[in-house]
């Protein structure tokens, strides 16, 4: 599709998020529902990526550009926050590291869980199925 | 001159300006707390501390960029269909362990605003410090935070777990790969998310997963954890 036509899907899927958030009332942000109708749009194959490979490569190549004008209100955020901003810093860096051990354990945790449960059930088939070799060769004089 | 700073191309130039020199000095240097963002956000304050430039005349462009955020969280959408295959199979820990590290970084806030008396806008602000910055931005205003300050929360916490994401893995053994990606993604975006791609194929797909699920689930149940605030 040509620049234009995929800026305007794109940009009709975010006005429908911003409808279906502000008119029928979906408690998430409307931003965050454009990107769930794109999902379901590209595994129902009604979109697919190469439709809009353009527009979506150049926004995720260039993410970062368009959180710099919001971040410049910083200016604006008064002088309590500022002071705080060296127990700020400290407070989000350790929270990351935890944050990545924590989610890090957990996933781990339970994949170890699952791989053990599919090596369980793999080994039993397994058996199993020598067991019932055995019997018909046993069967044989 | 007042009829310059007051056009929209001023703000504009100036935004894009500042996000290359950030580019230019994050590509030589080459250090991850060196963010383009982060050096973009200095230069562009700096200039209009030092030139006296309102930041009502900065926004007449700025918010011309800033309009693309809604876009650019939609085609997040792309990089989740590619790895949803990936899913398939471990969906289950992949689910519960994004869950428990979002859970993590919102009680860690919580709890750390109640006993330092960080006050509620402030606490309300670095809730959402662990989600993509276009969703935790949004996320900050719905709950009542100041997005400006979610959004530099969010770079630090994006940069920090950039520097720090191996080595925490290796000292909390931490050694499957899909563990680490959704680890890194969770806690640390798509920051993190670039240095998952350095440590292997697995660990950066799970991470970019981790992105979009760990932003979902905050935005659904950030305003449901205020409400124990």
């Amino acid at each position: 599709m040509r620049i234009p036509l995929q800026l305007a899907v794109i940009f009709a899927i975010c006005i429908a998020g911003e409808v279906l958030h502000r008119v029928v009332g979906v408690p998430l942000p409307g931003n965050i529902i454009g990107m769930v109708i794109l999902l379901i749009l590209l595994c129902t194959k009604v979109v697919k990526p190469e439709h809009i490979s353009g527009v979506s490569s150049f926004f995720l190549k260039y993410l970062a550009l368009f959180f710099l004008p919001p971040s410049i209100a910083i200016m604006t955020v008064g002088d309590d926050v500022l002071s705080k901003w060296p127990l700020l810093l400290f407070l989000c860096i350790a929270f990351t590291l935890v944050t990545i051990a924590m989610g890090g354990w957990a996933t781990q945790f339970l994949i170890r869980k699952q791989e053990y449960r599919e090596n369980m059930a793999l080994r039993a088939e397994r058996l199993a199925r020598r067991a019932a070799q055995n019997k018909t060769e046993g069967g044989k004089p | 001159m007042n009829a310059i700073i007051n056009s929209p191309l001023f703000g504009i130039l100036l935004t894009l300006v500042a996000f290359e020199i950030g580019v230019l000095i994050s590509q030589k240097f080459k250090y991850s707390f060196l963010n383009p963002l982060l050096i973009g956000n200095i230069l562009i304050v700096g200039f209009l501390l030092i030139t006296g430039v309102s930041l009502e005349s900065y926004n007449v462009g700025g918010d011309y960029i800033s309009v693309m955020l809604s876009p650019a969280t939609v085609v997040l959408a792309v990089p989740l269909y590619r790895q949803i295959q990936k899913l398939q199979h471990f969906w289950k820990p992949i689910l519960a362990g994004i869950f428990t590290g979002s859970l993590t970084a919102m009680a860690c806030v919580i709890v750390a605003g109640k006993l330092l008396g960080l006050g509620k806008v402030l606490t309300l602000s670095l809730l959402p410090k662990s989600v993509t910055i276009p969703m935790g931005s949004v996320i900050s205003e719905q709950i009542g935070g100041i997005p400006s300050v979610t959004i530099i929360a969010i770079t630090v916490t994006g940069i920090t777990g950039a520097v720090t994401a191996p080595a925490v893995c290796r000292f909390c053994r931490i050694k499957h790969k899909v563990a680490q990606g959704i680890a890194i993604g969770t806690a640390s975006h798509a920051l993190g998310t670039t240095k998952a791609m350095e440590m292997g194929e697995v660990q950066g797909a799970m991470s970019g997963l981790a992105i979009g699920i760990a932003g979902l689930f905050t935005a659904v149940v950030a305003p449901i954890v205020i409400e124990l605030l």
